[in-house]
C-alpha cells in the first residue's frame, strides 16, 4: 500500500470538498437559469444523495476499495473532474421541460436521468472523502473538518466568482481545482518516481488544456418555454448584455425589426404609440422593457394608461416616491411623469442598477431622471429600517413572472404581513401604498394582499375604509390609503376608471352594478371576493370555504404564491386535463415528487448495503459484528443527525436573508459560516474529548442539549439582534452573523464524526461507509422535507423540529448497552 | 397482324391496372387521413364538453366543425410530421413557430361567430391552417405573417389547395393591414402581452376579436374583445389555455 496512515492527502481532500460544494451552488444557480427556482432543493438534494449512494458502496465494497486505497482515490477524483462538466451538458441533451409535466409521464423519467447523471460527480467526489475515512479511521475527524472546511470556503468563493465569471468560467474553475485535488494526489501520495511526477505531470496538462478549451464549450441553453427564448424567436433579436450575478443572470434584448413592446395591461383605450424598448430578462424570464426615453413625458403616455398609475391620482404633486424594485424601469418612468420631489429606487441587485443607469444610459434617459432620483442597491426591509423616512407613495409591482404555479416555491419577504407593517409605517399621514399584480383567474394574489391589508389593520382601524381595487385586462391594483378614502378620492377613482375602461374592484361605497363592466368575467369573482374579505361578517367565510388559501403570508412562511388548500387538492386534480392545470402549484408538486424519489432512492441505498453486510461477515472479529439492535440504534443516529442538521441550517439561510438584506451575501455568510465553522467542530471534537472539563459538557449525550438550548435561544434572541443591528453597514451585519453562528455551527460540525468515531471504535471500519451513507440519504431528505414543512407550518417550527432531532439524537446514544455509553468519552482520547 | 392486336390488347389491359391500382392506392392513402380527422373531431368535442364551464357551451357550432372535418390538417403541417397532423396538440412548423391544438383553432374560429359577409384579419399565417379553417366560413380572408419564408410557404399552400379568399401579406402583424381595414372580424394567432392599438383601430363597430394573451408558452388566457355599434370595447375572458412548449425532438 502506497499511503502510510500518517500521509493523509490534506491539500486534496481540502479542493474536493471545495470543487464539489461550489459544483453544487453553481448547479443551483444553472437549474434557476434553465428551468425554476424550485429546482435548487433538488440540486442540494442530489449532491447529498451522491454522498448516500458513495456511503452504501463503499460499504459493499470495502475491502477491494481499500485494498487500492490510492489508486481508487485518485481515481475518484479525476472522475469528479471528467463527470462534472460531462453530467453538466447531458442534462442539456436530454428535453426536460418541466411544464409538460403535468401531462406527460415521460418527462419524469427525464427528470429521473437528469438526477442520476447530475448526481455522479457528487458520488465520486464523496467516495473520495469516505473512503479516506476508512483508510485513516483515525483521523475521520480531521478529514470530515478538512472536508467541510474547504466546502465552506468554496460556497463563499462561487457566490464571490458569481460576480465576475460566467457560469462556464467558473465551471472551469471548478474542474481545474478538482484536477489539482487530483493531481496533489499524484505528487503526495507515492514516494516521488519517475512514473507519478509524470502521470502528475500529463494529469496537470489535460486539466489545463480542458479548462482552456472552456471558451469553446457549447453555451448554456434556456429551456425553450422561457420568455428568452421565445423573445429570440424574433427576427434578427440578439443580445446585446448578458451579465451573471449571483442574484440571477441578467439578459438584454434588442429587435431592430420587430418592435419589443412590453405594456401590461394598458387600456384599450390607449391608441398612441409605444416608444422603442430593450428587453430585460433575469434567469430567461421576462422583467419588463427598458423603454427608450428622451426626455418627452408624452413619449410615456402609454405608462399612464396602465392600472399602476392609479396611484397617482390619490398623491399630489411633487410627492416622495418609493419604488420598490427597479424592474425595467417603467415604475420610475411613470412616477416622472407625475413630477416627484423625491424618488426613491430600491433594488437589490448592483447590476441591475447598473444597466440602466449605466450601460444603457442614454437608450434609458436616466440623466432626466437623476436630478430626483436616488438609486439605492439594498433590500427594502432593511432600508425602511435603517432610512427611517416617510413617502407620500410606495410602489410595489410584482409582474415579473405570469406563471404563479411555478412561483409557489419562491419566499416572497416582500409580500408578507410584516412587510406591510414596514411599508405602512413608511407612510407619511396622507401617504398610499400601491401593489399591482397580474390579473390571475380564479383570484388568488390579489385578495391575499388584501386579506393581509385587513389582518394588519383591522385591530385599530377599518381597513374598509382604507383599500381601493381596481383591474384591466391584465393586472390588478390595490390601494391603500394611510387615511380614510375620501368622497373625492373615491370620485378620482371612479373617473380614472371610466377613462380607461378599467373595472372597478372595490372602493368604500361601492354598488353592485359598478363591477365587471369592461373587462368581464363569467361572473365578478374579484368583487366578490375582496368584499367579502374587507366584510367582518363574510372574511371567516370566505377564507375557510374557497378553494384556495387566501390567509395572510408571514415572514415566517412567505411563500405569497402558495395558495393550495391540501383539502381541495383533490378538486384541483380533477381539472388535470380540463384546462386546470395551471392552477396546480407545481413547484410544490415536484417538492413532492422529490421527496418520494429521494425516501425511494435512500431506502434503496440504506437497505441493500444493510442486507449485503448482514450476510457477510465484514469484520475480523466477529465479536464486533452489529448486533440488529444496535444496527438499528446507529442508523436511526445518523439519519437523526442527517435530518436535523439540513433543517437548522437551512431556516437559519431563511432567517438571516431580512438581517442581510441581499440573498447573495446570506448565502455566502450562513452557508460559508456554517460549514466553516462546523469544520472546525469536527477538527476539534476529538480534542475537546481529551480536556475533562470540555469533554464533559460536549460528549455525545450532552451537548445535543446545548444544540437544542441554542436553536430556542436563536428563535427569541434573533429578532431583538436583527431589530438592534438593522442599521448598522452591512460588514457589521455580516460579522455579527459570523459571531451568532459560530457556537451553533461549532457544535453541529461533532455529532457526526463523534458517532463515527463511536461506531470505529466499537465495531472496526466496517460499517463506518454504510453510516456515512445513511446520513447522506437522511440529509436529501431533509432538503426536501424541510421545505415542505416550511410551507406548512413554517420555519420557526422546522427549526425546532431540527433542535428536537438532536435531542433525540443524545437519546438514542443514552439508551445504549451501558457498557457502550460509559466508555464513550474515555475511548474518544487516543483520537 | 394479330400479334400487333395482342400487343395493343396487352397495352390496354396494362393501362386499365395502373389505373386500377392508382385509384385503390389513393384511396388507400386518403382513408386514414379520414379516419385521423374524424378522432380529431371527436378529440375536440371531448374537449369542449371537459371546458363547457369555461366557455359557456357544450358543443361548438356546426359549421365550424364541418370545415375542421373537411380541411386536410396534413397539408399543413411538414412531411416528417404528418402521422401526427390530426393529435389534438400543437405541432412546429418551422422557424420556431407551431401550428396551433385542433380545439383551439376550433375554439377560436367559433368565438369570433362569423358570417358569410365578413371580412377577417388573421394575425400570425403560420401555415395557414387557421386561414384554411376560415375560408369557407367567410367572404375574404387577409393574414399577415411576419417570417418571410412561411409567409411565402403559406401562400403557396393555400394557393395550391385551391383557397381563393385568402390573401397573404409579410408584415409586422401588429399594424394590422390599414389599407383592407375595417375588418369585421380579426383572430389573432400568436400570443403576446399586449393587445395592439392598430388592431383594435382597425376591427370595425360591432366586431369580434379573439387573441391569447399572456406569457407565451405557459399559461395563457383566450381573450374575446367586442367592439359594439358606438365604438366602445369590452372584453371577456374566456378560458386559461396552455400551449404545449416546443422540444427539439420534434
Amino acid at each position: 500500500m502506497a499511503y502510510s496512515s500518517t500521509s493523509v492527502p490534506w491539500p486534496s481532500l481540502f479542493l474536493i470538498g471545495f470543487s464539489s460544494l461550489a459544483y453544487e451552488v453553481l448547479l443551483i444557480r444553472v437549474f434557476s437559469i434553465l428551468h425554476w427556482h424550485h429546482f435548487a432543493a433538488m440540486a442540494i438534494g442530489l449532491a447529498l444523495l451522491g454522498h448516500g449512494a458513495s456511503g452504501a458502496f463503499i460499504a459493499v465494497f470495502r475491502q477491494w476499495l481499500l485494498k487500492r486505497f490510492h489508486a481508487v482515490f485518485i481515481f475518484n477524483l479525476f472522475a469528479f473532474v471528467l463527470l462534472a462538466p460531462v453530467s453538466f451538458y447531458i442534462t442539456q441533451i436530454v428535453q426536460f421541460n418541466t411544464l409538460e409535466m403535468v401531462w406527460d409521464i415521460g418527462q419524469w423519467w427525464r427528470l429521473l436521468i437528469i438526477e442520476v447523471v447530475l448526481m455522479l460527480p457528487f458520488f465520486f467526489a464523496a467516495s473520495a472523502i469516505g473512503l479516506s475515512i476508512c483508510f485513516f479511521q483515525r483521523r475521520l475527524s480531521l478529514i470530515y473538518g478538512t472536508e467541510l472546511l474547504g466546502a465552506g470556503i468554496g460556497a463563499i468563493t462561487l457566490i464571490l466568482l458569481l460576480y465576475s465569471l460566467s457560469l462556464i468560467n467558473i465551471l472551469a474553475v471548478i474542474i481545474f481545482l478538482g484536477g489539482m485535488a487530483g493531481v496533489l494526489a499524484l505528487v503526495t501520495g507515492y514516494p516521488r518516481t519517475r512514473r507519478s511526477m509524470l502521470m502528475a505531470s500529463i494529469s496537470l496538462m489535460i486539466v489545463v488544456v480542458l479548462c482552456l478549451s472552456s471558451t469553446q464549450w457549447p453555451k448554456l441553453e434556456v429551456a425553450h418555454y422561457k420568455a428568452l427564448n421565445h423573445a429570440l424567436q424574433l427576427p434578427k433579436t440578439r443580445i446585446v448584455y448578458e451579465r451573471s450575478t449571483p442574484l440571477g443572470l441578467i439578459t438584454v434584448l434588442s429587435s431592430p425589426t420587430v418592435a419589443l413592446r412590453m405594456a401590461s395591461g394598458t387600456s384599450l383605450n390607449f391608441q398612441g404609440e409605444i416608444p422603442e424598448q430593450l428587453g430585460l430578462f433575469i434567469d430567461g424570464e421576462s422583467v419588463g422593457g427598458i423603454i427608450k426615453y428622451a426626455g418627452d413625458a408624452e413619449s410615456i403616455e402609454f405608462l399612464d394608461a396602465s392600472t399602476g398609475a392609479l396611484p397617482y391620482q390619490l398623491v399630489s404633486e411633487q410627492s416622495d416616491v418609493l419604488i420598490v424594485g427597479l424592474g425595467a424601469g417603467e415604475s420610475l418612468l411613470q412616477a416622472s411623469i407625475h413630477k416627484p420631489g423625491l424618488v426613491d429606487v430600491i433594488e437589490p441587485n448592483a447590476q441591475l442598477i447598473t444597466v440602466f443607469t449605466d450601460r444603457f444610459k442614454v437608450f434609458s434617459g436616466v440623466d432626466y431622471l437623476m436630478p430626483y432620483t436616488h438609486f439605492n442597491r439594498a433590500d427594502i426591509r432593511g432600508w425602511l429600517k435603517r432610512e427611517a423616512r416617510q413617502y407620500n407613495l410606495i410602489q410595489l409591482q410584482s409582474l415579473e413572472g405570469m406563471n404563479a404555479s411555478v412561483l409557489s416555491l419562491r419566499e416572497q419577504h416582500h409580500f408578507t404581513k410584516e412587510a406591510l407593517e414596514n411599508y405602512w409605517q413608511a407612510l407619511s399621514q396622507d401617504g398610499v401604498l400601491s401593489v399591482t399584480l397580474w390579473m390571475d383567474i380564479p383570484p388568488r394574489a390579489a385578495p391575499r394582499v388584501v386579506s393581509m391589508l385587513y389582518d394588519m389593520l383591522s385591530t385599530h382601524l377599518n381597513p374598509a375604509l382604507h383599500i381601493a381595487v381596481i383591474r384591466s385586462w391584465q393586472t390588478v391594483t390595490i390601494v391603500l390609503s394611510k387615511s380614510v378614502l375620501s368622497d373625492s378620492d373615491n370620485q378620482k377613482i371612479r373617473a380614472f376608471c371610466e377613462l380607461y375602461r378599467f373595472d372597478l374592484v372595490y372602493y368604500p361605497g361601492i354598488r353592485p352594478e359598478e363591477v365587471n363592466r369592461f373587462n368581464q368575467l363569467q361572473s365578478p369573482y374579484y368583487y366578490q371576493i375582496i368584499s367579502g374579505l374587507l366584510d367582518d361578517d363574510r372574511r371567516d367565510s370566505i377564507l375557510e370555504h374557497y378553494a384556495f388559501d387566501l390567509s395572510p403570508t408571514l415572514d415566517d412562511r412567505p411563500f405569497f404564491y402558495h395558495f393550495l388548500k391540501v383539502n381541495h387538492l383533490a378538486d384541483l386534480m380533477t381539472l388535470w386535463r380540463r384546462g386546470g392545470e395551471a392552477l396546480l402549484p407545481q413547484g410544490y408538486l415536484i417538492l413532492w415528487v422529490t421527496l418520494i424519489q429521494a425516501l425511494l432512492l435512500s431506502l434503496l441505498l440504506i437497505i441493500f448495503p444493510l442486507y449485503w453486510l448482514k450476510h457477510r461477515q465484514v469484520c475480523d472479529d466477529s465479536s464486533k459484528e452489529f448486533s440488529p439492535r444496535e444496527q438499528w440504534r446507529s442508523a436511526f443516529y445518523f439519519m437523526l443527525i442527517g435530518l436535523a442538521f439540513l433543517m437548522v441550517e437551512l431556516v437559519m439561510v431563511e432567517r438571516f436573508t431580512l438581517f442581510l438584506s441581499h440573498p447573495a451575501i446570506t448565502g455566502a455568510t450562513i452557508i460559508g459560516s456554517f460549514l466553516v465553522f462546523s469544520g472546525l467542530g469536527s477538527l476539534c471534537s476529538h480534542r475537546i474529548s481529551r480536556n475533562y472539563v470540555l469533554g464533559f459538557f460536549l460528549s455525545e449525550t450532552r451537548f445535543p442539549w446545548l444544540i437544542f438550548a441554542c436553536c430556542v435561544g436563536y428563535i427569541i434572541i434573533l429578532p431583538w439582534v436583527f431589530e438592534t443591528y438593522s442599521d448598522v453597514t452591512i460588514g457589521i451585519r455580516v460579522m455579527i452573523s459570523f459571531s451568532i453562528l459560530s457556537p451553533l455551527a461549532f457544535m453541529m460540525g461533532m455529532p457526526f464524526p463523534m458517532g463515527l468515531r463511536y461506531v470505529y471504535r466499537h465495531k472496526g471500519e466496517a460499517y463506518l461507509p454504510w453510516v456515512w451513507g445513511i446520513n447522506g440519504c437522511a440529509s436529501v431528505v431533509s432538503v426536501n422535507l424541510a421545505t415542505l414543512l416550511a410551507v406548512h407550518f413554517g420555519f420557526t417550527i422546522v427549526l425546532l423540529l431540527g433542535a428536537v432531532l438532536y435531542l433525540l439524537s443524545a437519546f438514542v446514544l443514552k439508551t445504549g448497552p451501558e457498557k457502550l455509553r460509559g466508555q464513550t468519552r474515555l475511548k474518544t482520547t487516543p483520537y | 397482324m394479330a400479334s400487333f392486336k395482342l400487343y395493343q390488347c396487352w397495352f390496354f389491359c396494362g393501362l386499365f391496372l395502373i389505373g386500377l391500382l392508382t385509384f385503390f392506392s389513393h384511396g388507400a392513402e386518403a382513408e386514414p387521413w379520414l379516419e385521423m380527422r374524424k378522432e380529431m373531431i371527436r378529440d375536440i368535442e371531448y374537449n369542449v364538453t371537459e371546458t363547457a364551464h369555461y366557455i359557456g357551451k357544450g358543443r361548438l357550432n356546426s359549421e365550424v366543425m364541418a370545415s375542421m372535418g373537411n380541411t386536410p390538417r396534413h397539408e399543413f403541417v411538414p412531411d416528417n410530421l404528418r402521422k401526427l397532423a390530426y393529435a389534438n396538440r400543437p405541432l412546429p412548423i418551422g422557424y420556431q413557430q407551431t401550428i396551433s391544438q385542433p380545439y383551439i383553432v376550433a375554439l377560436m374560429t367559433n368565438l369570433l361567430e362569423s358570417d358569410r359577409d365578413d371580412v377577417v384579419l388573421e394575425v400570425g399565417t403560420g401555415s395557414g391552417y387557421q386561414a384554411a379553417i376560415l375560408a369557407p366560413l367567410v367572404k375574404k380572408i387577409f393574414t399577415i405573417e411576419i417570417i418571410e419564408p412561411l409567409a411565402s410557404a403559406a401562400k403557396k399552400r393555400l394557393k395550391r389547395l385551391g383557397y381563393s379568399n385568402v390573401e397573404v401579406k409579410n408584415a409586422d402583424g401588429f399594424y394590422g393591414w390599414p389599407e383592407q381595414a375595417p375588418f369585421d372580424r380579426i383572430i389573432v394567432t400568436a400570443a403576446g402581452g399586449q393587445i395592439p392599438p392598430p388592431l383594435l383601430k382597425q376591427l370595425s363597430n360591432g366586431g369580434r376579436m379573439v387573441i391569447p394573451v399572456g406569457s407565451p408558452f405557459t399559461v395563457q388566457y383566450l381573450l374575446l374583445i367586442e367592439k359594439d355599434h358606438a365604438g366602445e370595447i369590452t372584453t371577456r375572458h374566456i378560458l386559461p389555455v396552455r400551449f404545449v412548449p416546443l422540444t427539439r425532438r420534434h
